[in-house]
C-alpha cells in the first residue's frame, strides 16, 4: 500500500520536474521582458533599470545618468490592493502610470483606471496635483467608480512623496555603478551589489562654509574606493576645488592636503569621510 | 455502447448543465470567451489525462488508497498544465488566476475517476473523459458566449452588437450575479426541454 503510493508520487514529481524543466525558464523570461515593458512604458525616457528596493522602486538610467525612477505601489482600492507602476522624471513629475495585470476591480466600473484617458491625466502631475478634483487635485474621477479612482490618485500622490527622495539626489548611482542596491540606512547607507561583488555606499554631510557639503563614499571592505561630492554650496573657485579629483584623491588615499584659501571647505570633507567611516564601522 | 460512453457526458449526464458538478469554476471564469475556452480545454485535458493513468493503475492500487492516489495523479496533471500554461499563454494562466490550481478541486474529475476510470478499461475511460470535457467546455463555453456578448457586447473581445452597446451593455452579466442568473435559467429551460 504504502509502496504504491510511494511509487505513484515518484512518479508524479518525475514528471513534474520534466515540465517544470522546460517551462520555468520560459515564466522567467516571459516574467522579465513583461518587466522592463511595464518599466518602460512608466519611465519611457529610461533604456536601463536597476532596482533600488527589489520589486518597488528602480532607477531608470540613460547614458550614465539617471533620468528618474519608477517605483510601484498598491493603494488599497475597492475590490483589493490596485498594483500600480509609475514613473517619475527628475523634475518630480510622473510620465507614466500603469496598472498591473491583476485587479480586482470591478468590470466597467473601477476596471476603467485601466483606460488611457485616465491613466494619462497623471501624466506631468506631481505629488499635490495627482489628486481628486473634489480632493484638491487635478485629476477627474471615473463616473461611479470613486473609490477606484481616488485609490489610484492617492497611490500615485503618495508614492511620488515617498520616493522622490531617491530623484532629488541619486547618490549611489553616481558614487558606484550596480546592479542592484539594498537600503541598509534610510537614506544613508546601501548595499551595492553586482554579482557576487558588495560594495557599501555611505553619503553623509559635514558643514562646510557655505553651507551643508554632501558627501557620497564606496567603500569595498575597509577600502574607500570612490569619493564624490554629492551637493555643495561653497565659494566658486575657492571652496569649490573640493570637487576636484586629485584633492579627493588624496583624500581616499589618507593624505591629507587642504586646499589653499579652502580650509574650511577641506576640513568639511574630511570630516564627512571620518563620518562615514563611523557608520562603516557600525553597519561591521 | 462505446459510443453512448461517448455522448452520455455530452448531453445526457452532461456533468456541469444536469449533474450540477463543478459549479465553481464554471460560474466563476465564464465572463469572457476566451477565459471559459482555456479553463474547459484545461479542465477536459486534465480529465482526460488522468481518466487514462487511474485506468491504467487501476489494478494495482489498493482499495484503502485509492483516493489519496487520485489526488496526487489529478494534482500532477493539474500542475504540468498551470506550468505550461504559464509558459505558453501567460496572459490566460494570470486571467483565470487561482481557479486553475483550483482544477484539483474540480468535482467532475475526481468523480469520473472514481465512478469511471477505476472500473474501465484505458480506451473506455478515454472516451468517459472525452464526453465529458466536451460536455464541461460546452456548458462553460455556452455561458460564457451569452456573458460576455450582453456583458460586454464581444465576443472573443470582437465588438459584435455595435459600439453604442460596446459603451453601455447589460454590465450585470458579467458580474458575479448574472453567472448565478444565467446558470439558473439554463438549467430552469433543459428542465422544460426535458419534460
Amino acid at each position: 500500500m504504502v509502496a504504491t503510493l510511494s511509487l505513484i508520487a515518484v512518479g508524479s514529481a518525475l514528471l513534474l520536474s520534466w515540465v517544470y524543466s522546460f517551462t520555468q525558464p520560459k515564466i522567467e523570461a516571459d516574467r522579465r521582458a513583461k518587466l522592463r515593458s511595464t518599466l518602460t512604458e512608466a519611465l519611457p525616457g529610461a533604456k536601463e533599470f536597476i532596482p533600488v528596493i527589489p520589486d518597488t522602486v528602480w532607477f531608470g538610467i540613460r547614458d550614465n545618468d539617471t533620468v528618474g525612477i519608477v517605483f510601484r505601489v498598491w493603494p488599497k482600492g475597492y475590490g483589493g490592493p490596485i498594483e500600480l507602476t509609475v514613473g517619475v522624471d527628475k523634475d518630480l513629475k510622473v510620465t507614466g502610470l500603469v496598472p498591473g495585470a491583476e485587479l480586482k476591480e470591478t468590470p466597467g466600473l473601477g476596471l476603467k483606471i485601466r483606460e488611457d484617458w485616465f491613466r494619462e491625466q497623471f501624466i506631468g502631475r506631481d505629488g499635490e496635483t495627482a489628486l481628486l478634483r473634489q480632493d484638491g487635485g487635478e485629476i477627474d474621477a471615473i463616473t461611479a467608480a470613486t473609490i477606484s479612482s481616488r485609490a489610484v490618485a492617492n497611490g500615485v500622490s503618495e508614492g511620488v512623496k515617498r520616493y522622490c527622495r531617491y530623484i532629488k539626489e541619486d547618490p549611489m548611482i553616481k558614487v558606484y555603478k550596480a546592479e542592484s542596491f539594498i537600503e541598509v540606512l534610510k537614506d544613508t547607507a546601501f548595499y551595492a551589489v553586482t554579482g557576487s561583488d558588495t560594495v557599501i555606499i555611505i553619503t553623509t554631510e559635514a558643514e562646510g562654509f557655505g553651507g551643508p557639503v554632501r558627501v557620497g563614499m564606496a567603500f569595498r571592505g575597509e577600502d574607500l574606493i570612490n569619493l564624490v561630492i554629492l551637493k555643495h554650496n561653497e565659494t566658486e573657485g575657492y571652496g569649490s576645488k573640493i570637487t576636484d579629483p586629485a584633492f579627493l584623491k588624496n583624500i581616499r588615499e589618507g593624505e591629507f592636503e587642504a586646499i589653499t584659501g579652502a580650509t574650511i571647505s577641506s576640513k568639511a570633507v574630511i570630516e564627512a569621510v571620518k563620518k562615514g567611516r563611523e557608520i562603516l564601522a557600525g553597519i561591521r | 455502447m462505446r459510443g453512448q460512453i461517448f455522448t452520455n457526458g455530452l448531453i445526457r449526464e452532461n456533468p456541469v448543465l444536469i449533474l450540477m458538478l463543478g459549479l465553481c469554476p464554471v460560474l466563476a471564469t465564464s465572463g469572457t470567451v476566451r477565459d471559459a475556452l482555456g479553463m474547459g480545454l484545461a479542465a477536459s485535458f486534465v480529465l482526460i489525462s488522468s481518466n487514462i493513468v487511474i485506468s491504467m493503475i487501476r489494478k494495482v492500487v489498493p482499495n484503502e488508497v485509492r483516493i489519496p492516489v487520485f489526488i496526487l495523479v489529478i494534482s500532477t496533471f493539474v500542475t504540468v498544465v498551470d506550468y505550461v500554461m504559464h509558459a505558453y499563454q501567460p496572459d490566460l494562466h494570470k486571467m483565470l488566476g487561482v481557479f486553475v490550481p483550483l482544477i484539483v478541486v474540480n468535482c467532475i474529475i475526481l468523480c469520473r475517476a472514481e465512478a469511471f476510470a477505476s472500473k474501465n478499461g484505458i480506451f473506455n475511460s478515454i472516451l468517459d473523459g472525452l464526453g465529458m470535457g466536451i460536455g464541461f467546455t460546452f456548458a462553460i463555453f455556452t455561458m460564457s458566449v451569452i456573458r460576455e456578448l450582453l456583458g460586454n457586447g464581444t465576443i472573443f473581445g470582437q465588438v459584435i452588437l455595435g459600439q453604442a452597446f460596446h459603451k453601455s451593455p447589460v454590465l450585470f452579466m458579467i458580474l458575479p450575479p448574472g453567472a448565478f442568473l444565467l446558470i439558473g435559467i439554463l438549467k430552469g429551460l433543459i428542465n422544460y426541454l426535458q419534460r
